[in-house]
């Protein structure tokens, strides 16, 4: 189980590390984390799109409406340069944490 | 009988009761509603059942309006906050494209406006032309910020006449009434006369009576001969150089004579309506 804190601070980067795979649109997005999870990363699905307005207001994604072959018309998010730079700011933010954490955790495992 | 339509519309229709959940918002929610929806019931679940299921998926719209609210109060504050210009024409560019559009859309408006402006601003243009025009005259004699022309109002049966013509004794008694007025001078109009040199003989419209002192006060450019005694003999007169040349042809004209008058073509005639018009015409100063 994940933390609402850790949900919260680690929403944006993985919706801009989904984005970098090509444009998407919400329903898919959230069907992505959760088969890439296996079910431990549980949104509520409609909160994922406040996420996704505010990120387009501070300029990390961009969204059109488009109609897919033979279905109806979607909105589809997409990266935009600023949104590139910022998801590798993010990757490398987070692995300092992990590399961190592992630090800590890898001598006591090897004392034990 | 469940029917899905019916149920997405009422569910749009409670997502509009909040005001940060924009129509446009509202319809990535209804996509995402119906995109569960299908995958649901591709699952094996029954229409209603998988709306259902769909709808608590989403979530509450209350929590999901509260998040938009969230984005909608940070643009609002991320909006720079109303400054007045302090130069004033930084807002120039603006206006322009302001009053553009506006003439655009009100056309009829803008004709009116622009065609009275244009208007307005010709019979500004010529009025000040007009004025150049008249406050030109005579200002290159060396004096023209002393020379005054005496003008009268007469006053009769007819109501009051603005003139500027006054009568004939009048330069030499103002000038002895009133001790400012250093020099009067009196120009007067003749009737057309006939002026003859020689074989050439012309009827000349333009001939002027004027006192002696009159071209030291109106300094006139001379050609040839002396300003201050150029009108002092009675019988002396002052020609431009275009009659010069058209009585004399190139030689010398000053110390010739022209003979005013003295034909025996209607000389009697020509000689009472003179003396009748000059009579006349003497009162104008």
């Amino acid at each position: 189980m994940v933390s609402k804190q850790l949900m919260a601070a680690s929403t944006r980067p993985i919706i801009l590390a989904i984005l970098a795979g090509g444009e998407d649109y919400g329903y898919r997005i959230i069907q992505k984390v959760r088969h890439v999870s296996g079910g431990t990363l549980e949104w509520t699905d409609g909160m994922l799109y406040p996420v996704l307005q505010r990120m387009e207001m501070d300029g990390l994604v961009a969204s059109r409406w488009r109609a897919a072959e033979g279905s109806r018309p979607r909105r589809y998010y997409r990266l935009t340069p600023y949104g590139r730079q910022e998801l590798e700011a993010e990757l490398s933010a987070w692995r300092s944490v992990w590399e961190a954490l592992n630090a800590f955790c890898a001598p006591a495992a090897v004392g034990d | 009988m469940f029917e899905l339509e019916k149920a997405i519309r009422e569910w749009t229709a409670t997502l509009r009761r909040f005001d940060s959940l924009e129509d446009g918002l509202a319809a990535d929610l209804e996509s995402q509603l119906r995109d569960t929806h299908e995958a649901l019931k591709a699952e094996g679940r029954t229409a209603e059942e998988a709306f259902r299921e769909a709808v608590a998926r989403i979530g509450s719209p209350e929590a999901i309006a509260a998040e938009y609210g969230k984005n909608r109060t940070a643009a609002l504050d991320r909006r720079r906050p109303f400054r007045p210009a302090r130069f004033w024409p930084a807002l120039g560019a603006s206006y322009l494209k302001t009053a553009w559009r506006k003439m655009k859309r009100q056309k009829g408006y803008a004709f009116i406006n622009v065609a009275s402006l244009a208007v307005g601003l010709a019979g500004a243009l010529f009025i000040w032309l007009w004025v150049q025009d008249e406050l030109s005259f005579d200002r290159f004699h060396a004096n023209a910020p002393t020379l005054f022309r005496v003008e009268q109002d007469q006053i009769g049966g007819q109501g009051t006449f603005h003139v500027y013509v006054t009568q004939y004794p009048m330069g030499p008694a103002i000038q002895g009434a009133i001790p400012e007025i250093r020099r009067s001078v009196r120009y007067a109009r003749t009737a057309g006369l006939l002026v003859r040199s020689g074989e050439k003989a012309f009827f000349e419209d333009s001939v002027r009576a004027v006192d002696p002192a009159f071209l030291e006060s109106f300094t006139f450019p001379l050609v040839r001969g002396d300003r201050t005694g150029a009108l002092s003999n009675p019988t002396s007169i002052v020609l431009t150089e275009e009659m010069a040349a058209k009585y004399f042809g190139s030689e010398d004209p000053v110390g010739k004579t022209l003979v005013v008058n003295n034909s025996h073509l209607g000389f009697i005639i020509m000689l009472s309506l003179y003396l009748f018009r000059v009579r006349k015409r003497t009162s104008r100063i």
